[in-house]
């Protein structure tokens, strides 16, 4: 008998995230910077490891390149293995056909061959653009307590947000009655983090049975889920009550990075216990000059700060000059802002120039203009020349010529 | 010329007795510097961004933390297949030299320099500290023929014992070597960063081992001034040679400086340390930080100014940290007050204690001392 693996995990990493508009216009969602040196998906990365799973395969589609450097061979999160370790599963070509992801339960069911080398007892199915640190070893000993098919991570979300969810219903042994799609009435707050296990044997069949379906959608949540439902199989919901975050817009990416600067924002990137494993790059260490006023601020490594800094997220490399003013803004890796310029309330991308007295953002309470005040984005590689100003809500992929308002 | 036909040789207990109060305990390579970096760092990676992929780093006692600090040598991307990173532990072979020292060392891993297929050899100490483009250096001796060519410094004699002097001719050419136990103002003396053949270096271990010599200037590089062909190479940049607890502390706070920064962290020619998988540095309400390098994992409430803080260190509410080098892990509690102090790796400083040494005289704390 070849060698096996008790689970391994299979890592949704194909999203577009089209509501974060150039910041994804070129790498896919779960590449994005987070938290100052992280990007989202060593999230689920150092999740598998830390759990033990040592064996994840991770699907993408769109814009793969970056993420395909970032991983590499996966030695970052400890993954570059002899049986196993990180493998990017991207669509390939076949006899008779060649076709792209149609679906999460395609990306998985076009991949059995994979999952089949390691013979596993149990698959975990997560995204990989969530940000959250779970031992999903525990999640399988439930699993395996409750002799489940399916375990889905669960959370309880405010009644006034649970209608964007996938919500569930649940006994008082833990499974689950019922299911609701993104009601409009929400009967429920418990929500699908997005996270599954799955006995495997079971899987197969449901996944083979989907493709062979007319009309499906080949989704997850839409098709094999209620499938294995309808069906009686034992579906349990697992209750997970710490950190979890989905940034899908503009505005939930730069509060998510923000909420790290305030004590209670519920995630500790500090854990000895459960580091976050990021791709390392060699860079010396920030140095703050004389006239630096540094306040509530994450830095990165590399980072120049000679400007003001007060409730910001700076990722590597990022240079504030003397007398610019960076606040409530999350500035991505190799950023410069130069002298007299004042970003508030902004994201900007990578390699950004913001040059001399050129405005960037607005504050709420100062924003005249009543409805539309947004966060303002710069996108990666931009540059907003002097006296130029980006305005609030204001989104741009191209540079901004010296005194231009846009 | 790159590195591809040179083999690079570190020594790591470089001068460990100049250095009691960081190298009692760990090798000279491993002591901490700039942050987030160990010494044996900046030899290394210049080896490596010349292109040289086999390094032997060579070691006699308390290796212990060097071997944790450099693995395999992944950092540096010399963990390899073919070549790469190899670690030379002191070894009982034939030897009658003492392994203490830098020839013992070699001598008893002489089997390593003898199965190399490379034509030459870029010896380093890891006292000096700088971050210069090697193959320069090699295309330096190449071109002069040279037999060996000495990496040198203009400056003020270090308090170092078998430190040459130089003298040269206007082809940069040895024309008098000497090791003076002090000298007067500014003289070009020996950085210890050196390339010869790696023929010549195996004659010249060959030859210490069957005359008992202890000492590569003192034995052997001296009395040939006039019969071998030797150069002398000036280190361009920002070049250090670490002799004693002062000037540590004195070349850590010269890091303060833009000019010397950009030189030693030069982004062409990184400089690659172990990673730690730290989360970036937290500033919190009430830090006042100023003209200091911050590594990553600290939590800064407290002031700090011109300071090294390295990774994952904790500075307290209240807490002032002044022209101090703050190593990894430690901790300065609430309203504590730090002049011209040096920690070594994980100290308490408690609450409300006031320590204070001198620029002239750095006040030393021990690794994991609560004070």
């Amino acid at each position: 008998m070849a060698r096996k693996q008790e689970c391994i995990a299979m890592l949704l990493a194909g999203g577009q995230g089209s509501r974060l508009g150039v910041l994804t216009r070129n790498i896919a969602k779960p590449a994005l910077p987070y938290g100052g040196k992280y990007r989202i998906i060593d999230f689920p990365l150092s999740n598998s490891i830390n759990s033990g799973i040592t064996t994840v395969g991770v699907l993408t589609q769109y814009q793969p390149l970056v993420l395909n450097d970032y991983i590499g061979n996966g030695a970052a999160w400890d993954l570059d293995r002899e049986f196993g370790g990180v493998h990017i599963l991207s669509p390939y070509q076949q006899i008779g056909e060649s076709q792209w992801y149609k679906g999460t339960a395609n990306a998985i069911y076009q991949n059995i061959n994979f999952i089949d080398r390691y013979n596993p007892e149990y698959v975990a199915v997560l995204s990989g653009d969530h940000i959250y640190k779970m031992n999903y070893a525990k999640m399988l000993d439930f699993h395996k307590k409750k002799g489940a098919d399916c375990t889905i991570a669960m959370m309880e979300v405010p009644w006034s947000e649970a209608s964007r969810f996938g919500l569930m219903f649940v006994d008082d042994n833990g499974k689950i009655t019922a299911f609701e799609e993104k009601p409009k009435n929400p009967k429920s707050n418990m929500a699908s983090m997005g996270v599954y296990i799955f006995t495997w044997s079971k899987l197969r069949k449901y996944l083979i049975e989907d493709e062979a379906k007319e009309g499906s959608s080949n989704d997850f949540g839409k098709d094999v889920i209620p499938a294995m439902h309808e069906n009686g199989e034992g579906m349990f919901a697992y209750r997970f009550d710490g950190y979890w975050k989905d940034v899908g817009t503009i505005e939930s990416l730069w509060d998510a990075n923000l909420e790290l600067l305030t004590e209670s924002s519920g995630i500790d990137l500090n854990d000895e216990y459960w580091k976050i494993y990021a791709k390392n790059t060699a860079n010396p260490p920030q140095y703050v000059a004389n006239t630096a006023e540094l306040q509530n601020g994450i830095l990165g490594a590399g980072d120049y700060i000679a400007g003001k800094v007060d409730y910001s997220v700076l990722f590597s490399n990022v240079k504030i000059e003397e007398g610019a003013l960076v606040e409530f803004s999350v500035v991505m890796p190799g950023a410069v802002i130069k002298k007299g310029a004042i970003v508030t309330h902004a994201i900007i991308g990578e390699n950004c120039v913001i040059e001399e007295n050129a405005k960037v953002g607005e504050r709420p309470e100062n924003f005249e203009h009543g409805e539309g005040w947004g966060v303002s984005v710069a996108g990666p590689g931009t540059t907003i020349h002097k006296n130029a100003v980006l305005t609030a809500g204001k989104m741009i992929e191209n540079n901004i010529e010296e005194g231009v308002t846009i | 010329m790159n590195g591809k036909n040179c083999i690079g040789l570190i020594y790591s207990n470089s001068y460990d007795k100049a250095l009691p109060q960081l190298a009692d305990l760990r090798t000279m390579g491993s002591v901490p510097f700039g942050g987030r970096y160990r010494l044996i760092d900046f030899p290394l990676s210049n080896m490596v961004n010349a292109g040289i992929s086999k390094v032997g780093v060579a070691t006699s006692t308390k290796f212990r933390s060097l071997l944790d600090h450099v693995g395999q040598g992944k950092p540096w991307d010399l963990s390899r297949k073919n070549s790469g990173l190899a670690f030379l532990p002191p070894f009982d072979g034939h030897s009658n030299i003492r392994e203490e020292t830098r020839i013992g060392s070699l001598i008893s891993n002489i089997t390593y320099l003898e199965d190399a297929l490379e034509e030459y050899v870029i010896f380093s100490d890891s006292n000096v500290l700088c971050n210069i483009d090697l193959t320069v250096m090699l295309n330096f001796h190449v071109s002069k023929n040279a037999d060996v060519t000495f990496g040198y410094i203009n400056g003020e004699y270090p308090k170092l014992s078998d430190k040459l002097v130089f003298k040269f001719d206007e082809n940069d050419k040895v024309t008098d070597m000497s090791l003076p136990s002090s000298v007067n103002g500014n003289v070009d003396y020996f950085a210890h960063i050196c390339i010869m053949s790696r023929r010549l270096m195996l004659q010249f271990l060959n030859e210490a081992q069957a005359y008992n010599y202890t000492s590569f200037e003192r034995d052997i590089l001296l009395p040939k001034v006039k019969t071998l062909n030797m150069y002398g190479y000036k280190l361009p940049g920002f070049v250090r040679t670490i002799d004693s607890i002062q000037s540590y502390y004195n070349i850590s706070m010269e890091l303060l400086d833009e000019k010397n920064r950009n030189c030693l962290f030069n982004p062409e020619r990184p400089i690659f340390t172990k990673v730690h998988d730290d989360s970036p540095t937290t500033y919190k309400t009430g830090a006042n930080v100023s003209n200091s390098l911050v590594a990553d994992g600290c939590i800064i409430k407290g002031t700090v100014e011109n300071c090294i803080i390295s990774r994952d260190v904790i500075i307290e509410e209240g807490a002032v940290v002044k022209d101090s080098v703050i190593m990894q892990g430690s901790i300065i509690k609430e309203n504590a007050e730090l002049h011209f102090v040096i920690t070594d790796k994980d100290t308490v400083i408690s609450s409300n204690r006031k320590l204070m040494g001198d620029k002239a005289y750095p006040f030393f704390i021990p690794k994991g001392v609560t004070m």
